[in-house]
Formats: C-alpha cells, sequence, structure tokens
C-alpha cells in the first residue's frame, strides 16, 4: 500500500540507482534466459505496481489494466531470449507496457466505462488535500472522488503521447532522459509534450489550482 | 511577507494534483488474484498448442523435405544408370589399368561391372533420358576415362562427359561418387 512518503517520492530518482538497478535485473534476466523460468516472478514483483500504475493511468480503467499488464509480462517473458541486455530491463519493459497499451487504445473506439481505484485513505489526510479542502470549502469525502473523477477525465481528455509523457513523469517519477529512452524520443521532445499537456491539465482542473 | 509566504504554501499546482495519482494503487487482495491469473497464463503460452497455420506450415514444410530426399535418390538413381558408358571404357583399359591396381581397386572395378551388368544399355538409358527431358539440347558424344594415376591418386576423381552443348550458354553439374573414384560431369 502507499503511503503519503510516497505520493511524493518518485521512483527512479536517480540515474547511478538506475544503474545499479540495470545491473540487478540484468543478473535476473540472465538467469531466466540460462533457463531458470522461476527467477522471472523476481521482476514480475518488482515492476508490476509501476507497470500497472503506468496502465492504469493511461486507460482509467481497472480491469483493462490489470489484464494489459499480465499480458506485457507475457510479452517479457517470451521476449525475453532476445534481450541483450542494451537498454536496462525496465526501459524495456516500460516501452512493451506503453506500446501494448497504445495498440489497446487504437482499437478500443469507443470510451469505455471508467473504473477507478481508491485512492488510499492516508494520502486523502495528506497536505495536498488539506489545503484543497481549504481553498474549496468543501467536504474532505467529496473532494477526494471529485476530484479522482477531474483528474482521470483529464487525462484522458489528453492524446495517449502527451498523456504518456505526463505520466511517467509526474505520476512515476521518471526523468526526461529516461522517458525519451522509453518513447524512443528526445530529451527535447519529451520536454515539450509536457509543457503542452500541463498546460491542457492546467486549463481543465483550473477549480482546483490555486 | 510573511502572507505571502503563507499563500505559496497554500498554493496547489498541477504537479500536485497529479502526485495524487499515485496514491491510486490496488490492495493486497488485487495482486494475490493478479499473481494467481499471470501464472496460469503463463503456464498456458509455455504449453499451448501451435495455432493452425504454423502446424499445416510444418507439415507443408516436411512434405518439402521428404520431396527433396526422394528427389536426390532418384537422381543419383539416374546418374548410376550413366555408368555403363564409364564401364565400357573401363574394360577398354582394363588391362593395362589391372597391372597397377591394387586389391582394393580391382574390387571396385568387379562392384562397377557388376552394376553396370545388371543396368540397362546405354541407348536404352540415353533414350529413358530423351523421353524425360526438355528437348532443348542434343547429346553430341559420351565419352570417359579412368586412368592408373586416378586410382592411385587415392581416387581423385576422373571426368566423364555425357553430353555438351554451347558450354558458355549451359551450365555443368558435376557430380562425385564418394568411395568409388569416380566424377561425372554432366554438360548440357
Amino acid at each position: 500500500m502507499a503511503n503519503s512518503g510516497s505520493v511524493t517520492k518518485p521512483i527512479f530518482p536517480a540515474q547511478e540507482k538506475t544503474l545499479t538497478e540495470r545491473d540487478l535485473d540484468w543478473a535476473v534476466v540472465r538467469k531466466v534466459q540460462a533457463g531458470n523460468v522461476g527467477a522471472f516472478d523476481q521482476l514480475v514483483q518488482k515492476y508490476r505496481e509501476h507497470i500497472f500504475s503506468v496502465i492504469y493511468n493511461m486507460t482509467s480503467n481497472r480491469e483493462d489494466a490489470s489484464d494489459l499488464t499480465q499480458e506485457t509480462f507475457i510479452k517479457a517473458f517470451q521476449a525475453i531470449a532476445r534481450f541483450r541486455g542494451k537498454s536496462s530491463f525496465f526501459t524495456w519493459i516500460y516501452r512493451i507496457a506503453i506500446n501494448h497499451t497504445m495498440t489497446f487504445l487504437k482499437k478500443r473506439n469507443r470510451r469505455r466505462f471508467i473504473s477507478y481505484e481508491k485512492i488510499d485513505e492516508e494520502v486523502s489526510n495528506s497536505e495536498i488535500f488539506e489545503r484543497l479542502t481549504a481553498n474549496n470549502r468543501s467536504e474532505k469525502g467529496v473532494l477526494v472522488s471529485e476530484l479522482q473523477e477531474k483528474l482521470n477525465d483529464a487525462l484522458q481528455k489528453l492524446s495517449p503521447k502527451h498523456r504518456t509523457v505526463v505520466i511517467l513523469h509526474e505520476i512515476e517519477g521518471l526523468e526526461h532522459a529516461q522517458i525519451a529512452e522509453i518513447t524512443k524520443t528526445s530529451s527535447g521532445t519529451v520536454r515539450s509534450r509536457l509543457h503542452y499537456a500541463k498546460q491542457q491539465l492546467q486549463s481543465y482542473l483550473q477549480d482546483y489550482i490555486t | 511577507m510573511a502572507d505571502t509566504k503563507n499563500s505559496h504554501e497554500k498554493e496547489v499546482k498541477v504537479e500536485d494534483l497529479l502526485r495524487l495519482k499515485r496514491a491510486e494503487r490496488p490492495g493486497e487482495v488485487f495482486w494475490n488474484t493478479f499473481d494467481r491469473e499471470l501464472h496460469q497464463r503463463m503456464l498456458q503460452t509455455l504449453v499451448k498448442k501451435d495455432p493452425w497455420y504454423v502446424q499445416v506450415l510444418r507439415g507443408v514444410s516436411g512434405r518439402i523435405a521428404q520431396t527433396a530426399a526422394v528427389g536426390a535418390a532418384a537422381a543419383f538413381l539416374a546418374l548410376m544408370v550413366m555408368r555403363p558408358a564409364l564401364v565400357d571404357s573401363t574394360r577398354a583399359n582394363g588391362a593395362n589399368g589391372a597391372n597397377g591396381a591394387n586389391g582394393a581397386n580391382l574390387a571396385l572395378q568387379k562392384n562397377a561391372l557388376d552394376l553396370v551388368n545388371s543396368a540397362p544399355s546405354v541407348d536404352a538409358a540415353m533414350s529413358d533420358l530423351g523421353s524425360n527431358l526438355i528437348p532443348d539440347y542434343q547429346i553430341e558424344a559420351i565419352s570417359g576415362s579412368i586412368t592408373d594415376s586416378g586410382y592411385a591418386n587415392e581416387y581423385s576423381p576422373d571426368s566423364f562427359e555425357v553430353a555438351s552443348y554451347d558450354r558458355d550458354v549451359y551450365a555443368m553439374d558435376s557430380v562425385s561418387l564418394a568411395g568409388t573414384g569416380l566424377a561425372i560431369t554432366l554438360v548440357y
């Protein structure tokens, strides 16, 4: 479960840490490639929440996100013999997840019923909610569900490319260079998309921004 | 001054709102179900039967390999039919060759002669060939030679020209019969 501390803590904060993670992941990947299929479970346990989070925020649907996350890991498992470690495992698996979700979103030609995850109670007691409650003078419970709906709506109004960048940077806490590697674009493109997406979100969410 | 600082602290930015989404994470029950389903699906992919088109492709490729093997055997047999011409020349040179050849060579030649005796005649072989091949070339000559030195040189191949027709245009195929010390060159 997430706590209030994890709300502001980036998942992959520094390049050095990523390099270490990269080495650890590569060792596990080598085990899987050598035939230790069970070792793949370590990678699933490590990345399932991050992958689910990205896909969930891309689709705004819990069930779709669950299916797509599973399919992402199955795809990775099927292709792991061809993984040569040119990029880190996390870049590779994020790329599979995003490409798979993009394909899914293209096929999903109509908006589906949106099912949200519940926002953790500890977070609803966080400082940001205190500030929001003070500014909006609304009841906290109402505000939480209302804001959750508005946030998801706003994200869904963005194009998938802009949504991806916002999710990876603002929610997953990845750096521009990491996002550029995952999306196979330049850091400049990432910055530009992020800037545009934030402007859009600002206009959609202006009732909550002070 | 204090009011300004206070108002900054109370500011809510887009980034702050987006970070709240980090808290939208499923609980343990969800992950237990997720793990169970994922393991089931991964096992299914491991033991999954190939789709029908892959099975058909595999069957067809097997057939092709089988046909190629039969074709190769037929080609080999067809070449063996050509051997009478070779053996005729062997007979012609037999007296000289027998002097210098060792026991193994003699046995080899005897085997070749046996095969030739059991094989159809040159005319019959050529007429069979004529009925099977596209008549855009003409057999001009059949020649063959086996020398003592050829056998002495650890069965180095001798050439056996079955037919020739405009060498610049047509290709030449060579077949060497391992262990027999013979090589056949087809020019067409």
